[in-house]
């Protein structure tokens, strides 16, 4: 009866709803917070990736050497006081490469997973919101793209576009926006049923409104979860497209084409060819843990 | 179960033109032109010209698209521009290397992935469990390239143990399927952790335990089969690392597979050959997963019967 | 005491949770003679489903575990044996149908074939002779066809059906004792008197001791012989179901009998036991029930009461004793 009188009071309809959600919202984000500091691992992964984030913001700072500056004559160098992490082929200091490695693969893997969670927010919150023949034209449409490996379209597209970081961008945001889409599309198909939507459609908010006001909060904690735990399979598609070589433009250091250009060397200097490989680890673990962390803390029925 | 199937197949076929047509697209029309691509910098308009028609690239692009699709049906993916060869005989050549491959990964990931995952569950919250579960996590977190690097490194050049590169015999597979199969192992542990302990608190464990059955019997019978429905689902989805693995990993090993080509065929710019690579490996990709999911219902006796009808 | 197969002594079975101690099963005793039923009463979580499982060895370990306390199947000690020699109890000594039936057979194998697996196990049968006795069995729970229905998976039978197969597998190896935790309480109502009806007919005919755990007083008096009352981990009235039905001694029981609806009762309103359940984690000092009850003195509120016994009729509660 009180939601049956209320859409008669417009205005007051959405006030009310959007109020009530956010007194929900702040002790659930609360509740979810002291659960994930309780978490040791998730707490020390955060600390990793705060590390991991000013090294590559203060790159120029801390860095010993110049990552671009070749010296012929200290090629392959091993491990020294001068250079800890040794030299590569051409002399330039493997240490350095690898912080300023750190802002390719962080960029990557944060634009790129903020350009495929958009375009999977857009397409799943359509399909959802409007279901019927909208709905089978764009699922069809997910299913198509996802039927691609993803490393096989990325190369693809790299292919086509060329190197570079911003392509980098442009490839892997386009190649890991389906699982957003489809996970976004059922939550969407689900929230629309709730009475607080159905009132908003009884007191004639546009579709617009209705979908980024009042269902899209609603899927909050889902797109947090997909942006965190997208972050590491994006900096691993970086890595692997430089490894092939389709990634970014020579002469800058990324870890995957380090790691391309070390296997050549193998046997002169192993610890060019692991270092890298060890930060990729480290990196991709952190982010690892921490979305899962922040996935078992906001929403755990979403555990695997 | 017939209808299902049948509404699966027609699912398939829609999707495998819808990748004909993203391939296509993405391959011929974006960019501008194909043949710019191909020969890099060399901007000499008589030879583009020629090499244009010759490839039947001047002719307007929904007719090309169409003869792309009839040569698909055909099985004809055309002719290699460097290596003047049928496609599909190339990709067919290197695809039984990269399938035997892949079969070995399988293999090597799917026993260890299963016996660490049941292991952990079993002993949960133990230091076993938790050791595994970490080693788990790095596996997924490592990439395939670099631990077949460290690979070569080990058994290669300080144990000398095992050949770091070519076919030539079987020992050389090892390593790579080593590598390629990391991956894949570690998320199946996890996978295969989380769906046994979802399955062991179930009652029907408990009757299963009440009837005095041995706890072998009770886990590897009774828990197994149920675990093994969402174990199938992701291994099936994820048989793509396998792939993305050999990509990575061919390479590194010099193994004349379907990853190595698709590499190099980016390098010599060999568009008929990528495009055929791509759609070659896309179609498998359906193919594939259409089997998983009919392989459910042999699985899940609930699917077999609701989807009968 | 030769007529005695099932004599449980001073049970302590307790869950080790991060939040504390829970004694879900507290000091209980209880015995159970050759073709004899009986019934167990109380309210949800007050530790009759764990004293069932406790009995089987079948306590989720952790955070479960049986402390302390002695069960004596015909004078052996259950709690000393060895695992591989527990299995040998389970299923076919010692049975057990329980309370979900949806859930409690597993979806993936044929009704059938978890039937005769427990034949096998235990009668090594031959899986010809095990079919044609899993047939049987399922005549004897009056379940149609079921030539038919041992090649159907779960699924496919209603709630009512399945508990059968439930009933029908516990039964199949001829155990001494039945252990039924609420059987009926997820079944429609008149599917929970068939059920109840066949229970105390399979009894008759198959002569099997039941101990039958429910939270419904009617269940009890129409199958039971003795029955037991349990309140938070705790027996609070222990007797012959004459006893208790005709003079229910503690508050508690007196309470639950209450609150069963009668038709010739003219009363408009249900009786209710005022407050809840107790936590477990913090129960009160003294008797467990004094904050509920009606009678509450000063010694209720600082002491547990012991026992009393008169004719074998059980009640801890100070009311029948001299401090009273």
């Amino acid at each position: 009866m009180k939601r049956l009188l209320s859409i008669f009071t417009k205005t007051h309809d959405f006030v009310d709803d959007t109020l009530n959600n956010n007194v929900e919202y702040t002790s659930y984000y609360a509740d979810s917070l002291k659960r994930l500091k309780k978490n040791k691992a998730v707490m020390i992964s955060f600390i990793v990736i705060v590390i991991l984030c000013l090294m590559a913001i203060l790159a120029p700072l801390i860095s010993p050497y110049d990552p671009n500056q070749t010296v012929l004559e200290d090629d392959l160098l091993s491990v020294s006081w001068q250079h800890w992490f040794g030299t590569d082929e051409y002399g330039r200091d493997i240490l350095s490469r690898i912080i300023y490695g750190t802002r390719v693969s962080l960029s990557v893997g944060i634009v790129s997973v903020f350009i495929s969670t958009f375009i999977g927010i857009v397409i799943g919150s359509i399909a959802g919101y409007y279901g019927g023949a909208v709905d089978s034209f764009l699922s069809r449409m997910i299913e198509i793209f996802s039927a691609f490996p993803e490393l096989i379209f990325a190369i693809g597209l790299m292919f086509v576009l060329g190197p570079g970081i911003i392509n980098l961008f442009i490839a892997i945001g386009l190649i890991r926006w389906t699982e957003t889409a489809r996970l976004i599309r059922g939550q969407v198909m689900q929230i629309k049923e709730r009475e607080f939507v159905k009132g908003c459609v009884a007191s004639g908010g546009t579709d617009f409104w209705i979908i980024t006001k009042h269902i899209l909060p609603n899927c909050l904690s889902t797109i947090i979860i997909i942006i965190t735990l997208g972050i590491p399979g994006a900096i691993m598609s970086e890595a692997s497209l430089s490894f092939i070589g389709l990634g970014v433009q020579a002469p800058q250091a990324s870890w995957g084409s380090m790691i391309n250009a070390a296997q050549s060397y193998i046997r002169f200097n192993t610890v060019y060819s692991v270092i890298p490989g060890i930060a990729i680890i480290i990196t991709v673990l952190a982010f690892n843990i921490f979305g899962d962390g922040l996935r078992d803390a906001l929403d755990p029925r979403l555990k695997n | 179960m017939l209808r299902y199937t049948a509404k699966r197949l027609l699912q398939t076929v829609i999707v495998l033109i819808g990748i004909t047509l993203v391939t296509f697209i993405l391959l011929n029309i974006v960019p501008g032109d194909p043949v710019n691509l191909m020969l890099g910098k060399i901007s000499d308009p008589e030879t583009i010209a020629r090499i244009r028609h010759e490839m039947g690239l001047d002719r307007p692009w929904h007719q090309q698209y169409i003869d792309f699709l009839v040569g698909v049906i055909k099985g004809d993916l055309g002719t290699s521009y460097f290596l003047k060869e049928s496609v599909v005989d190339i990709i067919n050549r290197s695809f039984i290397i990269t399938l035997k491959l892949a079969g070995f990964s399988f293999v090597f990931a799917m026993a260890l992935g299963l016996v660490c995952g049941i292991v952990s569950a079993v002993h949960r919250g133990k230091a076993l469990d938790s050791g595994l579960m970490t080693l788990a996590l790095l596996g997924i977190s490592a990439p395939a390239f670099w631990v077949a690097i460290i690979l070569q490194i080990v058994f290669g050049l300080k144990l000398d143990l095992l050949p770091i590169s070519g076919i030539d015999s079987g020992l050389c597979y090892i390593l790579p399927a080593i590598a390629i199969g990391s991956r894949y192992a570690a998320s199946i542990a996890r996978i295969t952790r989380t769906s046994m302990l979802d399955v062991i608190r179930q009652d029907y464990i408990r009757t299963a335990r009440a009837k005095g059955l041995s706890e072998r019997l009770v886990i590897y019978k009774h828990a197994l089969k149920n675990a093994m429905i969402p174990i199938v689902t992701m291994a099936g989805l994820q048989l793509s690392y396998l792939l993305t693995g050999s990509i990575l990993v061919e390479t590194v090993f010099s193994i004349p597979g379907i990853g190595k080509l698709i590499v190099d065929s980016m390098l010599t710019r060999d568009l008929p050959l990528i495009q055929g690579t791509v759609m070659y490996v896309a179609t498998l990709f359906v193919l594939i997963n259409l089997i998983v999911d009919l392989s459910y219902a042999f699985l899940d006796p609930k699917i077999r019967y609701e989807k009968g009808d | 005491m030769a007529d005695t197969l099932l004599e449980v002594k001073n049970l302590k079975t307790y869950f080790y949770t991060d939040e504390g101690v829970v004694p879900s099963v507290d000091d209980v005793s209880f015995s159970i003679g050759y073709g004899e039923t009986l019934g167990i009463v109380g309210e949800s979580g007050c530790g009759k489903s764990v004293t069932s499982l406790s009995i089987m060895d079948l306590v989720p370990s952790p955070p479960g575990k049986i402390v302390d306390g002695e069960i004596l199947l015909k004078g052996r000690d259950l709690r000393k044996l060895s695992e591989a020699e527990m299995r040998k109890i389970r299923g076919n000594e010692v049975a057990m149908v329980f309370q979900e039936p949806m859930t409690s057979l597993n979806p993936v194998f044929t009704i059938g074939s978890q039937i005769i697996e427990a034949l096998m196990l235990h009668k090594h049968l031959s899986k010809k002779e095990a079919r044609d006795k899993a047939i049987e069995m399922l005549k004897l729970v009056k379940i149609p066809m079921p030539e038919k229905r041992v090649k159907e998976y779960p699924h496919q039978l209603s709630g009512g059906m399945r508990q059968r197969v439930m009933i029908a597998m516990a039964l199949c190896c001829d155990p001494q004792l039945l252990i039924c935790d609420e059987p009926t309480t997820a079944l429609d109502v008149t599917i929970q008197a068939q059920v109840l009806d066949l229970i105390g007919e399979l009894k008759k005919k198959l002569n099997t001791s039941i101990m039958m755990i429910t939270h419904n007083l009617g269940v009890i008096s129409e199958i039971a012989d003795n029955a037991m009352v349990m309140y938070a981990g705790k027996v609070i009235e222990y007797g012959s179901v004459r006893q208790l039905f005709k003079n229910p001694l503690h508050p508690y029981t007196n309470g639950l009998m209450n609150a069963i609806p009668r038709i010739e009762s003219d009363k408009e309103e249900l009786y209710m036991i005022k407050g809840t359940v107790p936590s477990l984690r913090n129960r009160p000092k003294g008797c467990l029930f004094h904050p509920r009850c009606e009678y509450a003195k000063e010694i209720c509120r600082a002491c547990m009461p012991i026992f009393v016994e008169r004719d074998g009729h059980k009640v801890r509660c100070w009311k029948y004793t001299d401090r009273w």
